[in-house]
């Protein structure tokens, strides 16, 4: 073997020449490994701080929650627990602001006690922190105190009760911007929540116990001792370690949605390189078969280009984790509205150490499946220009590259998703779209060169003769850039699929205002204020509240302590709210058994439900479900099982009773309409609000409009994410493309010396790059179709509703760009004399 | 003297589109050390073939190859490659220079794949025998055919190679720089006391040496001695 330093040598002075031509090498892997790089950081540096802030964000060692007061024995039990405790009051309500006269949608948030004990709410003045807590005064949200231009020492009235605004919130606890702008939250003392009336009969509300222990008392041993004791009740406990498990949880897609994208660019770049290094290879056949003639081993001079190649790659790995650590400071500003904590740019040295180490490797594999080849490079290369290489016989090291790919890859994503299942599913997914592509390639080429047309013109069946000729190209690229399109346009068509469906909701023929808590007795006053201001009564609901005490013949206290019990928690534990009709609504499907009437005392009661639900408290028709309703037990029989389409803004019930049961049964009442515009839902609202203040009214286009803001952030990440696959899509085609140069540059310049134009030449290469343009965004919008029908339906359970002008706009952007690398690589042919080129290729 | 390169019953077939296509056939030959042999023939008479096989570059079909005392047949490619290095010398019609070295490194690479340091200066004093010492660090696009192919004789000759395969080593160059190249080749060859096989069309080049093998189809048709004649135009 030669000496290392000699190596070293002959690589260096052998790259001198022809750094440039790796341009394309390096770029891929930069685009690559800083996507891996910043978009992993940002993942990081966002569970770093949750776990740091999960305390602040609980605001206590303990929480307990319910939409009903805790009994009087749960909270003795919680009460006993020692430190400090406080008490929160949540419900969504109306408030009217006298001095712009409009009223607005709000959160309040009535407490009591020095909660948070953890963080703090931050307002301005400072000391309104403390001060809202004494008398009526409120601290208001800044976002609403901005809309409506107040200032502390101004009004708001929520209910019957006038509060003065003690200052400007501007972080309250665990708040989460897209829900802050859905409703702006308000903090009162809980003294005054009687005095606003808002708490009656069929009032939301969610009642909190929050608790401070001492350092030295053990809240989880604490917690799963009395675990039996709340297992029943409708009350949900909550600690720090909580906490950050359902944070985690909760960004779980986002993580791997980012991580998702991060690996797809990296794997784009991978492709680049492979791409890259081919073409690097392919141009110094000749040098390598001097080498090997001179007495240079086979393995010698594949570490000649090793080293250049690794060289290379350090330097663009290296490059890549200092790009990726700069982008990653734009990500939070992109997402920060979403996230619940303040997320500090800092340095992640996993994510550093993950990017140059995964970024290496795959760099190293993917080089490598170009690079072995030299091996095979015979020193017969000087003699013969074309030595034929199809007596190669398969090397079986390229097969062992290819397995330790899918290993690194399975491995990391392993370690990123912590699910095996995960990765494999994606490594897959990977290999599947491989194949596909793969074997669609091999049967275009076989039918091409099947079925060309006999009387087509020279210059159509020439540049189509070139996708099935020796030494073409016509897989690789199909695979690169089909590839490259399935992701782009996968990304593209989920932001379209989320955006449509936000906006079918939001057509011009669904209701846009609905009012609750309605009594019985405000009914009737309510219907004629709202025919006096021309709005249509769409929908008058009854509700009653309930809850689940048995099914299929035992109590709910039986199937909790049953461990083969199916039904869901949420499902059985929820405060049911219940209505009663006997007809199917518009929004609803019967698929099983029908609505049967209830005729009187001794007949059994029917009920419908909607299947989700009904699968949920794992039930079928005819299974007994049993129901406290306020104190009064009532045995009910699944009778009919509904469809129910969650898509339009209406009321939806997963109970329905048949008339004649619930009408005695203590009731508020829902009523649905529909306000042509602004100035007539702000009047419609304030008069409400001003007549009726238990009454909520929820403005359904506001809540729309902030929908649509949060998922055009969204769909701005997904771009921002589209971008990196964008860039490394585009070095791939460019590099896939210039691997075709090389097999057509001989050719065409034949073409050229026997009399070919200029423009034959030019018809030729277009027509051989169009159809790879065509049918590699064929295959690619068509995987890409796919998965984002798997992702639509199982993942994101949405619509399939596709905006197609996107999808098109790649498939033939895809074309027109491949044409244009295609006819740029071409250039040197079409216009220099054909041995000037011949020459300068040469060297 | 004794035989540098012994060929037994040498027979090379390729397949070409499915069917068997003989190149070399029966070739038995065998050359002294020392000797001049000019190897010539028709287009597609196995001349290159021939030479590839004799120069331990490719694998006969059937046959015995003996070089330098050693059957090749059964070496590996690392063992064959050593020998090269170590042995052999090449020209080539299309002078074969990497693009990316200089004339320098060009000539001194034989020596460094030895892993033998500071060969500069032996490849100095070639390049200066060849008349380049001011072009040492040119890179071959700066140099004219005939200096290309000058750096290529150098480099051929660096290791002191016990026998030297040249490919129409003056099929690209124009009449003059042919024939002041082929004088260099002659000198050299001389000096070097190294056994030169040329692969030639050129009959005025084949003249020059002490033997010429006419092969036709792949047979050798006559190996006759030739007294050289040296003309310079």
């Amino acid at each position: 073997m030669s000496t290392l330093s000699f190596l070293f040598r002959t690589a260096y002075r052998d790259s001198r020449k022809n750094r440039s031509k790796l341009a394309l090498f390096m770029s891929s892997i930069m685009l690559g490994v800083a996507a891996l790089v910043a978009i992993n950081s940002f993942n990081y540096n966002l569970r770093k701080e949750i776990d740091k802030e999960a305390a602040t964000l609980l605001g206590a060692d303990l929480a307990a929650s319910g939409n009903r007061p805790a009994e009087p024995e749960i909270l003795k039990v919680l009460d006993s627990l020692p430190g400090e405790k406080a008490r929160e009051m949540e419900l969504l309500s109306m408030s009217y602001i006298p001095k712009t006269d409009e009223t607005q949608f709000i959160r309040l948030k009535a407490l009591e006690g020095n909660y948070p004990f953890y963080g703090k709410i931050k307002t301005l003045p400072l000391d309104a922190a403390v001060s809202f807590r004494r008398g009526p005064s409120a601290l208001v949200d800044e976002s609403l105190m901005l809309q409506h231009s107040l200032v502390p020492g101004d009004s708001i009235k929520i209910g019957k009760m006038m509060f003065e605004i003690k200052g400007r919130l501007s972080g309250a606890v665990g708040s989460i911007g897209a829900a802050s702008s859905v409703a702006p939250a308000i903090y009162i003392n809980i003294a005054s929540i009687d005095s606003t009336g808002l708490i009656q009969s069929g009032s939301l509300i969610n009642y909190a116990y929050y608790y401070k222990v001492p350092e030295t008392f053990d809240i989880e041993l604490w917690k799963s001792k009395h675990k039996s004791l709340f297992r029943s009740d409708n009350i949900r406990m909550e600690t720090i370690e909580d906490r950050k498990t359902n944070l985690n949880r909760a960004f779980g897609f986002l993580n791997y949605f980012l991580n998702m994208v991060a690996i797809v660019a990296l794997l784009l770049g991978c492709l680049g390189v492979a791409s890259s290094v081919l073409i690097y290879v392919k141009s110094k056949t000749n040098s390598i078969g001097l080498l090997r003639c001179l007495g240079m081993k086979p393995r010698d001079a594949f570490l000649v280009y090793f080293i250049q190649i690794m060289v290379l790659g350090f330097i663009g790995v290296v490059g890549g984790v200092l790009i990726g650590v700069f982008i990653q400071s734009a990500l939070p500003l992109v997402l920060q509205d979403f996230l619940p904590v303040e997320v500090n740019i800092t340095l992640s040295p996993r994510a550093i150490t993950e990017g140059f180490f995964v970024g290496l490797s795959m760099t190293t594999l993917f080089s490598l499946i170009p690079l072995v080849s030299i091996r095979n490079i015979s020193p017969l290369q000087t003699l013969r220009v074309s030595v034929d290489e199809g007596k190669i016989k398969k090397d079986y090291l390229k097969t062992g590259i290819y397995v330790a790919i899918i290993i690194v890859l399975m491995v990391y994503l392993w370690i990123l998703t912590s699910s095996l299942l995960l990765a494999f599913g994606f490594v897959a997914g990977i290999v599947l779209s491989y194949s596909i592509l793969s074997g669609f390639a091999y049967v275009v080429t076989k039918s091409i060169r099947r079925f060309i047309p006999a009387n087509a013109g020279f210059v159509f069946k020439q540049g189509l003769s070139n996708l099935f000729r020796p030494d073409n190209q016509t897989r690789t690229i199909m695979v690169t850039l089909g590839m490259g399109t399935a992701v782009l346009t996968t990304l593209i068509i989920l932001q379209s699929i989320l955006l449509n469906n936000v906006s079918l909701m939001d057509s011009g023929k669904q209701p846009n205002m609905i009012l609750y808590g309605i009594e019985a007795n405000q009914m009737e006053n309510l219907k004629t204020l709202t025919n006096k201001s021309n709005l249509p009564v769409i929908q008058e609901v009854p509700v009653v509240t309930m809850k689940i005490d048995g099914w299929k013949g035992k109590t709910k206290t039986q199937w909790l302590a049953d461990t083969t019990m199916a039904a869901e928690r949420w499902a059985v534990n929820r405060e049911a709210r219940v209505t009663y009709r006997d007809t199917i609504s518009n929004d609803e499907l019967l698929m099983s058994g029908k609505l049967r009437k209830y005729h009187g005392l001794g007949d059994s009661i029917f009920i419908s439900l909607g299947t989700t639900f009904a699968e949920a408290m794992d039930v079928s028709i005819g299974d007994e479900v049993v129901f406290n309703v306020q104190g009064t037990r009532m045995v009910t029989y699944v009778g009919s099982l509904r469809e129910i389409e969650f898509r339009n803004l209406s009321t939806r019930f997963f109970i329905v009773f048949p008339t004649g049961v619930l009408e005695e049964a203590p009731q508020f009442q829902v009523l649905v309409t529909k306000t042509p515009d602004n100035i007539t839902m702000t009047k419609y609202r304030a008069e409400v609000v001003k007549t009726f203040p238990n009454i909520s009214v929820i403005d359904l286009t506001t809540i729309l409009q902030s929908v649509n803001d949060i998922l055009k952030k969204v769909s701005f990440i997904i771009q921002f994410m589209a971008i990196f696959s964008l860039l490394t899509g585009l070095v791939v085609l460019i590099s896939s493309l210039t691997l075709s140069k090389y097999q057509r540059l001989r050719e065409s310049i034949l073409l050229r010396t026997i009399g070919a134009t200029r423009i034959q030449i030019i018809k030729i290469n277009a027509t051989e790059y169009a159809f790879l343009g065509i049918l590699s965004a064929v295959t690619g919008v068509s995987l890409a179709l796919i998965f984002s029908y798997i992702l639509t339906k199982f993942q994101l359970q949405l619509d399939f509703n596709i905006t197609w002008w996107p999808v098109f706009a790649i498939a033939s952007g895809l074309m027109m760009i491949t044409i244009i690398i295609g006819l740029i690589n071409s250039r040197d042919v079409i216009n220099n004399p054909p041995l000037e080129v011949l020459r300068r290729e040469n060297n | 003297m004794s035989a540098i390169l012994k060929v037994d019953n040498l027979h090379m077939q390729y397949i070409s589109g499915n069917r068997p296509l003989s190149v070399l056939q029966d070739i038995h030959l065998s050359i002294e050390e020392g000797e001049t042999v000019a190897i010539t023939g028709p287009s597609g008479s196995g001349k290159t073939t021939l030479m590839g096989l004799c120069a331990a570059l490719d694998n006969p079909t059937s046959g015995e190859i003996t070089l330098l005392g050693t059957l090749i047949n059964p070496l590996s490619e690392d063992e064959r490659a050593l020998l090269r290095n170590r042995n052999v010398g090449f020209i080539f019609q299309n002078f074969q220079l990497l693009p990316s070295l200089t004339a320098l490194e060009n000539v001194m690479l034989p020596l460094e794949l030895q892993g033998i340091r500071g060969a500069d200066h032996e490849a100095v004093q070639l390049l200066e025998r060849v008349g380049l010492k001011d072009r040492l660090t040119h890179y071959p696009t700066q140099l004219s055919g005939g200096e290309q192919q000058r750096v290529a004789l150098a480099r051929a000759f660096i290791n002191k190679p016990k026998i030297l395969f040249a490919d129409e080593p003056t099929g690209n160059l124009d009449g003059d720089t042919g024939s002041s190249v082929e004088l260099l080749m002659f000198d050299l060859n001389k000096d070097f006391g190294t056994t030169l096989i040329i692969v030639t069309h050129n009959q005025e080049l084949a003249s020059r040496t002490g033997r010429i093998i006419k092969l036709k189809s792949g047979h050798i048709v006559s190996d006759e001695k030739n007294v050289p004649s040296f003309t310079i135009n």
